[in-house]
C-alpha cells in the first residue's frame, strides 16, 4: 500500500482564496484517503514539517513571508506556487506603480505599523527553487485537483500552452477585441475555458503569459480599433505588473 | 508593585482562523489583573487603497474582491452599488434582488466553513477536526456538503465560487440560466436538517458561559431578513441611513497592528456579524428558524460571543429556508443599466458573511477612482475581541492562575468572532 503524499499547506500575505481552494479539494471524497496534511494553519496545524510537497498560496510581502518560504524550501522535498499571486506577483503587485514609502506616507500618514515589510512584492517563483506551479486568480478547482492526481499517480502534470484565443474559438465565442475591447487573450496562458469571456468580461491575464504569448496579434487588433498601447499597458498592471516592464511595450507611466 | 509578578502571554499565529495574526495578553498574577489585552493583525499590507487609483471604474468591483477569498463577492457587489452611488445610477430591483442571492450564499458557504472546520475541534478542546469522534465527523461532513452545494451555486451566477467574474456598476455583465441553481438551492433545502443536529451539538459542547453586553450592529429591514437594504441598527433599536453611519464609528491605528480599530462614537467596542443580525433581526427571522431557537431553548436575542457560531448555523437555515422561497419563480427582467461617467461621491453598504462592510468612493468625469475609504467587519470587531478576552481572562484569573487554559480561551474567543484578517489590512486616510 502505497504511503500518504505528505502536504504542506502554507499561505504567505494574500487573499487565501487559493489556500480554502486547496483545502476543498485535498478535502473531497476522492482525495482525501491519499493525502496527509502535515502542516496547515487554517486546518489547526501551525508547525511546519518535512514533507513531500509545500504547496504555497500569496506573495512575499512581509520579512516572515520571505523568512518561511527558504524553510520550505529545506524542509519540502517538491515546492508548488499555487495562485497568481504566489507565481508571477499578481494583484498583490498592481500597487508597485507607486513606491512603497511614498504609498505608506500618503495613505498612513507615515505611520508604518511595526510588522516588517519588504520593499518590493515578489513572487515565490523569484525568491527560492520552484518545482510546480499552477496559476489563475484563482486556479480551476480542476486544475488544482489534476494536479494532485497526478502526483499521487505519479504522472506528469502538464499546463495548458496555448492562448485563451484557443478557448474562444473552441467554445464559439466572437472574439471581444474585434468589439472593441482591451482583451489579453491572444499573449494569456489558456486552459481556463475562457470563463472571463464567458460571463461577459474581458481577459485580464491572471494565468500569466502562453508558452507563444501573441504580442503581435494583440498589438494589431487593438491599433486596428483606434486604441492605443497604454490601454494594454493598464490591464496588463493588474496582474502582471512585476513583468510588464520586460515586456517591452513602450507604456507610458 | 513588583513587575516579577507581571506575565505575558501571546501566541504568534493563531490556528484556525483565515489570516496571519497573533494576541498578546499581560497579568497581573499577584494582584489577579488583567493589565492589557492586544489583538494584532500582523498580515502584510497588500494597499488596494492605492492600488485602485485611477482604475476605471467598471474595473474596480472585480480588482477590490480579491480583498478577500472567502468574501469576495461581497466586496465587489458592496463597491458596485458605491460606485453607483457616486455616478447616480440606480439600478432595477431585480439587479439588487440577485446582488442579495449572491450576498446569501457567500455567507451561507463562509459561516458553514466557520462551524465545520474553524470552530468545530474547540467542541473537545482538540487540535484539527481529524481529531473529533466519527459520529460529529460525519455530521460535520454533511454539513460541509451543504456548503459545498452553495459554492456551486455561486459558481454557477457568477463564473467562480470565490472571485466573481461578472459584477460591474449597473449590475451585471452577464447572468446565466437559473435553472440549475434552483435545482442546487432545493438539495441545500433538503439536507438542511442536518443543520439542526449541529446547532445541538454546537449548544451541548461549545457554548463557554461569557456574559458581556456590547452594542450589536447590522443591516436591518422591519418586513424580513436583509443583507443588503435597509438601516444600519444599533441594538435593535437606533436607526441610522446607511449614507450618515461613518459618522458613528471612529477609526484609530495601533502600532503593533497592519490594522486600525474602530469605536462605536469614538468610545465603544460593538460587534458586527451573524450575532448582531440574529439578535437585530430576531423578529424577522422565518418562523421555522424561530420554532428551532424554542425548541432548542437557545437564549436569542444573545450577549454571549460565544453563541456567534450558533447564530451563523441559524442564519445558514434563515437563509436557505429565504432562498428556497426567492427562487422557486425567479424572473430577472434586467441584468445590467448602462449609465453615464459622472463625478461624485458615494458609499455603499452590505452584509459581507462577517459583519456590514463599507465602501466609498470619489470618482471623476472619466470615470476613474480617485479615492477609497473601505471598512471591513473584522477591522470593526478588534475592540470587541479585545474586551471579550479582557473579560472572559479577569473571570478565569481570579479562579485559578493556568496559563495554558488562558492561551487556549483567548484563542477560543478569537475564533469564534471568524475573523477575516485579510480583509483587516488596509489604509486610513489622513483627516
Amino acid at each position: 500500500m502505497k504511503s500518504k503524499l505528505r502536504i504542506v499547506q502554507y499561505s504567505l500575505t494574500g487573499c487565501e482564496g487559493c489556500a480554502i481552494s486547496l483545502i476543498n479539494v485535498l478535502l473531497s471524497k476522492s482525495i482525501t484517503e491519499y493525502v496527509d496534511i502535515v502542516s496547515s494553519r487554517i486546518l489547526g496545524k501551525v508547525d511546519l514539517q518535512e514533507a513531500d510537497m509545500a504547496i504555497i498560496d500569496g506573495s512575499v510581502i512581509t520579512e516572515e513571508d520571505a523568512k518561511i518560504i527558504r524553510d520550505l524550501r529545506r524542509y519540502c522535498r517538491y515546492i508548488v506556487a499555487l495562485g497568481t499571486c504566489a507565481c508571477l506577483g499578481g494583484i498583490n503587485a498592481l500597487r508597485e506603480f507607486v513606491e512603497f514609502e511614498d504609498a505608506v506616507r500618503v495613505v498612513y500618514g507615515g505611520v508604518i505599523p511595526g510588522v516588517p515589510h519588504t520593499t518590493r512584492v515578489e513572487p515565490v517563483t523569484s525568491i527560492i527553487d520552484v518545482d510546480f506551479i499552477i496559476p489563475g486568480c484563482p486556479p480551476l478547482p480542476s486544475d488544482i485537483e489534476n494536479f494532485i492526481i497526478s502526483v499521487i499517480l505519479g504522472k506528469k502534470f502538464r499546463l495548458h500552452e496555448e492562448p485563451v484565443c484557443y478557448e474562444c474559438k473552441v467554445q464559439g465565442f466572437e472574439c471581444v477585441i474585434t468589439k472593441g475591447l482591451v482583451c489579453l487573450g491572444p499573449i494569456t496562458r489558456g486552459g481556463c475555458k475562457a470563463l472571463c469571456i464567458a460571463y461577459g468580461v474581458p481577459c485580464w491575464g491572471c494565468r500569466g503569459l502562453a508558452e507563444e504569448p501573441r504580442f503581435d496579434v494583440l498589438l494589431d487588433a487593438v491599433r486596428n480599433k483606434g486604441l492605443d498601447v497604454n490601454a494594454i499597458c493598464e490591464k496588463l498592471m493588474i496582474f502582471l505588473n512585476k513583468m510588464r516592464k520586460s515586456m517591452d511595450l513602450r507604456c507610458q507611466d | 508593585m513588583s513587575r516579577l509578578s507581571n506575565v505575558v502571554i501571546r501566541e504568534h499565529l493563531i490556528p484556525r482562523i483565515e489570516g496571519h495574526a497573533e494576541f498578546y495578553v499581560e497579568i497581573d498574577s499577584r494582584n489577579k489583573r488583567v493589565l492589557n489585552v492586544e489583538f494584532r493583525i500582523i498580515e502584510g499590507m497588500r494597499l488596494f487603497e492605492v492600488a485602485i487609483l485611477n482604475r476605471r471604474v467598471d474595473e474596480v468591483p472585480l480588482i477590490v474582491s480579491r480583498i478577500c477569498g472567502i468574501c469576495g463577492h461581497a466586496h465587489a457587489i458592496c463597491s458596485a452599488i458605491a460606485l453607483e452611488n457616486a455616478m447616480g445610477v440606480e439600478v432595477h430591483d431585480d439587479i439588487n434582488l440577485l446582488r442579495e442571492i449572491i450576498l446569501a450564499l457567500n455567507t451561507i458557504e463562509s459561516n458553514l466553513l466557520h462551524v465545520t472546520i474553524l470552530t468545530a475541534p474547540d467542541m473537545f478542546e482538540v487540535q484539527t477536526i481529524n481529531e473529533i469522534s466519527p459520529k460529529v465527523k460525519k455530521l460535520l461532513i454533511e454539513c460541509f456538503k451543504i456548503r459545498e452545494l452553495a459554492g456551486k451555486v455561486l459558481g454557477i451566477i457568477c463564473g467562480d465560487r470565490i472571485h466573481p467574474r461578472n459584477v460591474v456598476p449597473g449590475g451585471f455583465t452577464y447572468i446565466p440560466s437559473i435553472e440549475k441553481a434552483r435545482y442546487l438551492i432545493e438539495a441545500m433545502y433538503k439536507k438542511s436538517h442536518v443543520l439542526i443536529e449541529l446547532l445541538r451539538s454546537y449548544k451541548e459542547k461549545y457554548l463557554v458561559k461569557l456574559d458581556r453586553v456590547s452594542h450589536y450592529v447590522s443591516l436591518h429591514r422591519d418586513d424580513r431578513y436583509t443583507l443588503l437594504n435597509g438601516d444600519v441598527v444599533i441594538d435593535s433599536r437606533i436607526k441610522i441611513p446607511s449614507n450618515t453611519i461613518r459618522g458613528y464609528i471612529v477609526e484609530s491605528i495601533s502600532k503593533n497592528s497592519t490594522s486600525k480599530t474602530c469605536l462605536l462614537y469614538g468610545t465603544n467596542p460593538y460587534m458586527v456579524g451573524s450575532l448582531a443580525r440574529v439578535n437585530n433581526n430576531a423578529y424577522v427571522l422565518v418562523n421555522e428558524i424561530r420554532e428551532v431557537i424554542k425548541d432548542l431553548g437557545l437564549k436569542i436575542p444573545s450577549t454571549n460571543p460565544f453563541m456567534i457560531p450558533l447564530a451563523q448555523i441559524l442564519e445558514v437555515l434563515n437563509l436557505i429556508y429565504m432562498l428556497r422561497d426567492v427562487c422557486e419563480d425567479l424572473k430577472l427582467r434586467q441584468h445590467k443599466v448602462s449609465y453615464n461617467m459622472r463625478k461624485g461621491v458615494g458609499i455603499g453598504v452590505v452584509e459581507a458573511p462577517r459583519g456590514t462592510l463599507y465602501h466609498s468612493y470619489v470618482c471623476n468625469d472619466y470615470g476613474r477612482v480617485l479615492s477609497v475609504d473601505i471598512v471591513t467587519p473584522t477591522v470593526q470587531n478588534i475592540a470587541d475581541i479585545e474586551s471579550s478576552i479582557k473579560i472572559a481572562v479577569q473571570n478565569e484569573i481570579s479562579k485559578r492562575i493556568d496559563l495554558t487554559r488562558i492561551k487556549i480561551l483567548c484563542e477560543k474567543i478569537i475564533r469564534c468572532y471568524d475573523p477575516c484578517i485579510s480583509c483587516s489590512v488596509h489604509v486610513i486616510r489622513i483627516r
